[in-house]
C-alpha cells in the first residue's frame, strides 16, 4: 500500500458521502432512502478506514507523523462525529458540514501526495504515542465540529432567528471535545516524563496546548455562570478555535520550535 | 442601574481590576529584585509554604465563608479572570524568546525574558491556585454525589499546579557523560548552571550503540544543490535489490553496504572507525536508454560522500541515515559494592534509588561511531503528588465525557 493507492480510496470514500449525504438530504422522510444513505456515508467512513488500517500496516509505524496524515485521521474522525451528532440531533446541515470539510482535507492530501517515509525517530517510538495523537485528533475534530456550530449560531444570531439548541449542542461537542483535550494533554504529559525526563517543559507545542485548553475552559465558565447569554460565548468559541488551529498548525512555522519533537515533516 | 464598582456581589469588572493590580504588583517586585525573577523554594520550606496556603484556604473557606469577598475569592468570575490572566502569562512565554542573553535590559528587568520563573507567572499561579482552592473546598464540604465530577477536575487541577510549582525547587535534572572503557563515574552537571553534582552512585558505560535506518536517495540538482521534487516523493528509502522511478530515471539498487570504505572505484564491507553506508546503483534514463552505474555514498565524519552524476546538472545522491535506535549498557555501582547492569534507551528509562535515568544525547561529532553517551539522571521527590493530581483530572475528563453537560432548559 503506497500514497499511490490514495486516489483510489479516497476517490470512493468522497463519491459515497456525496451519494449518501444527497439521499439524506432529499429522503423527504422516506425511511428507507435516508437510511440507504445513512449506511452509504457508513462506507465512505469504512473505507477510509481501511486505507488508514493498510497504511499503518506498510509503513510498519502509525502513520501519525506528518501534517498530511493526520489530516487522513481528521477526515476520519470528522464524519464520524458529524454522523454520531446527526443521527442524535437531527441536525442534517451538519452532517454536510462536517463532510464537506473532510472531503476538503482528503482533497488538500490528493492534491499534495506527502513524501513517505517509514522512519520514526527514537522519540516518538512509545506506546504513548498511539493514544496520545488519537486522542488529541479525536478531540480537534470535535472541537473543530462545536466551531462549526459557533458560526451557524452567530449567522442566525444576525441574520435569521436564533435558535438556543444550537448553543447546547456546542455545549455538548465541547463537554465531549474538552475531555478528550483534557486526556491528550495529561497522556503527553506522562509520555513527556519517560522520554524527555520531565512532564512539563514549556516546548511550543505544549505552550499552546495550554492555551488552547484554558480558552476552552474560559468558554465552559462563562456558559455556566450566564447561561442567558448567546453573543459572547458564540464569539469566545470561534476565538478558541483559532487558538486551537495555532497550536495545530502554526507550530510548524515558528522558529522557535524548530527543535521540537511536535514539528512534524522533513 | 448601573451598579458601582467595588460594590459586593464584584463580578467580572472587579476581577479584572484585581488581575490588574496583581500584574502590576508582579511587574513591581521584577523590578525590585532586579529582574532576577521569584526565588524557587526548596525542601523543607516549599513544604511549610504549601500547608501554610492549603491551610488558610481551608480556614477561610470554613470560617469566614459568609463574607462577601470570601464568596468572591470562589465565584466565577475571579476564576475566569485567573484563568485569562494565567493565559496571558503563558501567551507572553509563547511569544518573546526565552533564555535569551541578547534580550534589552529593559525585557530582562520585567521578567519577560524568564517568564517560567518571574513574578508574574508566580503571582498569576497563585492568583490561579486561590481562585480554584476556595471553589474546590467549597464543593467538597459537605460532599455531595453530584458534585463528585466537578471535585475531581478541580482538586485534580489544583494538585497538579501545587505540586509542579513548589516542587520546581527540589527538581534535580543532572546530565552524566560516560565514554567507553572509562572507570564508573558519580559526578554529574547541571546543563543549565554547569553546576558539578556528586550522585549517591556511580554508572560506568560499557557499551554506546546507535541502530540506523537505510541511508535514502534522492536526485538533487547540481546548480542549486537541493534535492528535486519528484511528484512529493523527495527521498527513497534504500534496500538491496530494490527498483524505483525518480523522475525520468528508472533505478535499480544492486548492492548495499551499510559499513564500508572505498578502495580505488569500488567500497568494500568494514566494521572499521569511521565507515559510512555505500550503494551500487544502475540507472536508466527512461526516454534515452542512457543508462549510468556506480557506487553512491553519504560519506562520514571520516570519508567524503560519492554522489553519481546522471546528466550535466543532475546527481543521484545518498542522504544519511536517520537514527533508529540509540542505547547505553551500563553498570550502576552502590556505594556498598551492589552492581545493577541494564539497559538505557530513548523512551526507556530506569529508576533507581529515588533517581530515574535516561538515555539523552551522545557525541554526534562521530556519529554511529560514538563512544561518547550522556544521560540524564532526573529526582523530582513531588511527581507521586503531581502523579495524583494527574489520575485525579484524568477520572475527571471521563466523567466530563460520560455524563457531559447537565443541560437546564
Amino acid at each position: 500500500m503506497e500514497w499511490i493507492n490514495f486516489p483510489a480510496f479516497a476517490g470512493i470514500t468522497f463519491l459515497s458521502w456525496i451519494l449518501g449525504l444527497s439521499l439524506v438530504y432529499f429522503s423527504r422522510k422516506n425511511r428507507p432512502v435516508e437510511l440507504a444513505g445513512q449506511l452509504i456515508i457508513l462506507l465512505g467512513i469504512i473505507v477510509l478506514g481501511i486505507f488508514i488500517t493498510l497504511l499503518w500496516i506498510s509503513l510498519d509505524r502509525p502513520p501519525l507523523r506528518t501534517l498530511g496524515e493526520t489530516r487522513l485521521w481528521y477526515s476520519l474522525f470528522l464524519p464520524l462525529v458529524g454522523f454520531v451528532t446527526y443521527f442524535r440531533w437531527r441536525y442534517k446541515w451538519f452532517l454536510a458540514y462536517a463532510i464537506a470539510l473532510a472531503g476538503l482535507f482528503l482533497l488538500i492530501n490528493y492534491m499534495h501526495p506527502e513524501n513517505y517515509s517509514k522512519t520514526l525517530m527514537p522519540a516518538l517510538q512509545s506506546p504513548w504515542f498511539v493514544p496520545h495523537v488519537i486522542v488529541y485528533i479525536f478531540s480537534y475534530a470535535l472541537l473543530a465540529a462545536s466551531s462549526l456550530v459557533a458560526l451557524w449560531g452567530l449567522y442566525q444570531l444576525y441574520y435569521r432567528e436564533f435558535q438556543p439548541r444550537v448553543l447546547f449542542l456546542a455545549d455538548n461537542l465541547v463537554y465531549v471535545g474538552f475531555s478528550f483535550l483534557t486526556l491528550g494533554l495529561l497522556f503527553g504529559g506522562l509520555w513527556a516524563k519517560e522520554a524527555w525526563g520531565h512532564y512539563w517543559t514549556w516546548d511550543p507545542k505544549e505552550t499552546w496546548a495550554f492555551l488552547t485548553w484554558l480558552s476552552y475552559l474560559v468558554y465552559m465558565h462563562f456558559r455556566t455562570f450566564q447561561p442567558k447569554k448567546v453573543k459572547a460565548p458564540l464569539w469566545a468559541l470561534s476565538v478558541a478555535f483559532i487558538v486551537l488551529l495555532i497550536c495545530w498548525f502554526g507550530i510548524n512555522y515558528l522558529p522557535s520550535a524548530s527543535n521540537s519533537v511536535h514539528v512534524y515533516g522533513n | 442601574m448601573k451598579r458601582k464598582t467595588w460594590t459586593h456581589p464584584w463580578r467580572y469588572r472587579e476581577s479584572f481590576l484585581v488581575v490588574l493590580e496583581l500584574i502590576l504588583l508582579g511587574l513591581i517586585f521584577e523590578v525590585i529584585t532586579g529582574g532576577k525573577g521569584a526565588p524557587q523554594l526548596q525542601w523543607p520550606v516549599n513544604l511549610i509554604v504549601g500547608l501554610g496556603i492549603l491551610l488558610s484556604l481551608i480556614v477561610i473557606q470554613t470560617k469566614l465563608k459568609n463574607r462577601p469577598f470570601v464568596k468572591w475569592m470562589s465565584s466565577i468570575p475571579a476564576a475566569i479572570s485567573a484563568i485569562l490572566f494565567f493565559a496571558m502569562v503563558t501567551l507572553l512565554l509563547g511569544f518573546i524568546r526565552q533564555d535569551n542573553p541578547e534580550a534589552g535590559r529593559f525585557v530582562h528587568l520585567l521578567g519577560l525574558s524568564h517568564m517560567k520563573n518571574s513574578w508574574l507567572m508566580m503571582v498569576s499561579g497563585l492568583y490561579f491556585l486561590v481562585t480554584l482552592g476556595m471553589v474546590a473546598i467549597r464543593k467538597s464540604w459537605p460532599l455531595k454525589r453530584k458534585n463528585l465530577g466537578f471535585l475531581l477536575n478541580h482538586a485534580g487541577l489544583w494538585i497538579i499546579i501545587f505540586a509542579a510549582y513548589l516542587g520546581s525547587g527540589d527538581l534535580m535534572r543532572l546530565h552524566l557523560t560516560l565514554t567507553e572503557g572509562h572507570e564508573a563515574t558519580d559526578i554529574a552537571m547541571n546543563p543549565v548552571s554547569r553546576q558539578l553534582y556528586e550522585l549517591p552512585f556511580s554508572v560506568e558505560l560499557r557499551d554506546f550503540a546507535i541502530e540506523e535506518y537505510n541511508p535514502k536517495i534522492g536526485i538533487v540538482d547540481g546548480r542549486t544543490g537541493k534535492l528535486v521534487d519528484n511528484d512529493g516523493q523527495v527521498l527513497l528509502l534504500i534496500e538491496e535489490g530494490m527498483k524505483a522511478r525518480m523522475l525520468d530515471w528508472d533505478l535499480e539498487i544492486l548492492k548495499f553496504e551499510p559499513n564500508s570504505f572505498r578502495a580505488e572505484s569500488e567500497y568494500f564491507a568494514s566494521d572499521s572507525f569511521g565507515a559510512a553506508p555505500a550503494a551500487l546503483v544502475r540507472a536508466v534514463n527512461t526516454a534515452s536508454g542512457e543508462e549510468r552505474s556506480g557506487w553512491i555514498s553519504c560519506g562520514s565524519f571520516l570519508v567524503e560522500g560519492q554522489p553519481l552524476e546522471l546528466n550535466q546538472h543532475r546527481f543521484l545522491v545518498m542522504t544519511e541515515p536517520e537514527p533508529k535506535k540509540y542505547s547505553s549498557d551500563i553498570v550502576i555501582h552502590d556505594r556498598n559494592g551492589e552492581t545493577v547492569p541494564l539497559t538505557l534507551e530513548v523512551n526507556k528509562p530506569h529508576k533507581y534509588k529515588g533517581w530515574k535515568l535516561y538515555q539523552i544525547s551522545y557525541d554526534d561529532r562521530w556519529g554511529k561511531w560514538s563512544t561518547v553517551s550522556i544521560l540524564e539522571g532526573v529526582r523530582d521527590p513531588w511527581l507521586p503528588v503531581v502523579y495524583t493530581g494527574i489520575f485525579l483530572l484524568m477520572a475527571g475528563a471521563l466523567y466530563l465525557f460520560w455524563i457531559g453537560r447537565e443541560i437546564k432548559e
